[in-house]
């Protein structure tokens, strides 16, 4: 699978257990919810006295986990491959989504907040998040690179720092060369 | 002696209305010799002598319109081919929304007004918006003060190949009137397929052709780096 290089991201990578971690985020909430309704059905079920229904359940349920992490996987692994940002000389550019593509586009200048953040599975694998976001709402929801590493979360951080407030400093007394 | 960045610091700062002796003041502090200072004044009074005899010419823009990247006639039956496509999935299930067959015909008959009353065009300082059928609005956004500009596709895009380009700044939404629908097709996660023109601090064109809307969003970005207002609002 090609994945969409930038300088930006051959610099600091997205780690591949990101794709992990999306797979189990997103399974874990379907397996409670098909193990609820599977719970649900049992208890009906046992008051009828069918223990073999009770076992077929079980069966349906285990196939279909399966099959949803299977298709969960394939399609985390091709929302890594596509994830796209770079850092070039003006704008930050961010480009997600394999079906349904956003590209957002954010000058510098106009970046108000740099953080990092990591949810519990984050802690669990050692991801970070890193949110770059202007004033509007929808660059919070869609200015932030998820799934990045220690090293690479921090270089990004420091490099975004440094640009954006090179950027915004309008005196800029240039520096003498050392005689 | 090569001088270029001194240089360029006593133009911004002329820019910026500082005078003569602050500039020097300002430049000793951070370590520069006198005699770099003053020859930099010399070259720069140079320079500007030639510049003023010389007339360089004014940068024309080209007005960029809808007629340059037009909305295409898809977008019209955007919304009808949706509604049909779900009234036919939930017919399957055994459900039917009578609401979203009554919406089909206010579509197809109210989509053509709306796009054939919906201009923009990229002038001089300002993006101008116009649009409105009964109601008309016309909407100035300086390049300077857009937040940020996103290219995105939803399903039904990315079939036909269209794109839909938002252009964003930071105005409260609740002054400027915020299209509230009786209800949203919220097809792909964050906009309903009939968003268009200027809704509290979102200007949307949608249906441009997805090369389009990648030549427009570049014009944007160009204009946006020219006309950058002088205060930043970052507080970084």
């Amino acid at each position: 699978m090609n994945i969409a290089q930038s300088k930006t991201r051959t610099e600091f990578p997205l780690s591949t257990k990101k794709v992990i971690k999306k797979t189990i985020a997103s399974s874990l909430t379907f397996t409670c919810i098909s193990i609820i309704f599977w719970m649900f059905t049992a208890s009906t079920i046992v008051l009828t006295k069918d223990s073999s229904a009770f076992v077929t359940g079980l069966v349906i349920l285990s196939v279909l986990v399966t099959v949803y992490l299977l298709l969960t996987v394939l399609y985390q692994m091709w929302y890594y491959s596509v994830y796209f940002y770079d850092l070039t000389d003006d704008y930050v550019i961010i480009r997600k989504g394999p079906i349904t593509p956003t590209e957002i586009t954010i000058p510098y200048e106009r970046i108000q907040d740099v953080y990092v953040d990591q949810d519990i599975l984050d802690r669990i694998f050692g991801l970070y998040d890193v949110h770059f976001s202007s004033a509007t709402v929808s660059s919070g929801l869609a200015a932030h690179i998820d799934g990045l590493e220690k090293k690479a979360a921090d270089g990004l951080k420091e490099k975004m720092l440094k640009t954006v407030s090179e950027k915004i400093s309008k005196r800029r007394v240039p520096t003498p060369p050392q005689y | 002696m090569n001088n270029t960045e001194i240089i360029e610091f006593i133009k911004s700062e002329h820019a910026n209305g500082q005078s003569h002796e602050e500039i020097v003041n300002s430049l000793l502090g951070a370590g520069w010799r006198k005699e770099d200072i003053d020859s930099a004044f010399n070259t720069l009074n140079q320079v500007t002598s030639e510049v003023l005899t010389s007339n360089t010419p004014k940068v024309v823009h080209n007005v960029v319109t809808e007629k340059d990247y037009p909305i295409s006639v898809l977008w019209i039956f955007k919304a009808p081919i949706l509604i049909i496509l779900v009234s036919i999935i939930a017919f399957f299930f055994g459900y039917y929304f009578p609401f979203l067959l009554i919406l089909l015909p206010v579509y197809l008959i109210g989509n053509p007004f709306i796009r054939n009353s919906f201009h923009y065009s990229t002038e001089d300082k300002f993006f101008l918006l116009k649009q409105g059928v009964l109601s008309k609005s016309v909407r100035n956004l300086p390049y300077g003060v857009i937040q940020n500009v996103v290219v995105k596709q939803d399903i039904f895009d990315r079939v036909f190949g269209i794109a839909s380009l938002v252009v964003e700044n930071a105005v409260q939404p609740g002054d400027v009137k915020s299209k509230q629908k009786s209800f949203q097709l919220d097809w792909g996660k964050t906009s309903a397929p009939n968003d268009i023109g200027s809704s509290g601090n979102k200007v949307s064109i949608p249906g441009l052709k997805k090369k389009d809307a990648e030549a427009f969003k570049t014009i944007i970005l160009e204009r946006m780096k020219e006309y950058e207002i002088d205060d930043s609002q970052s507080g970084l």
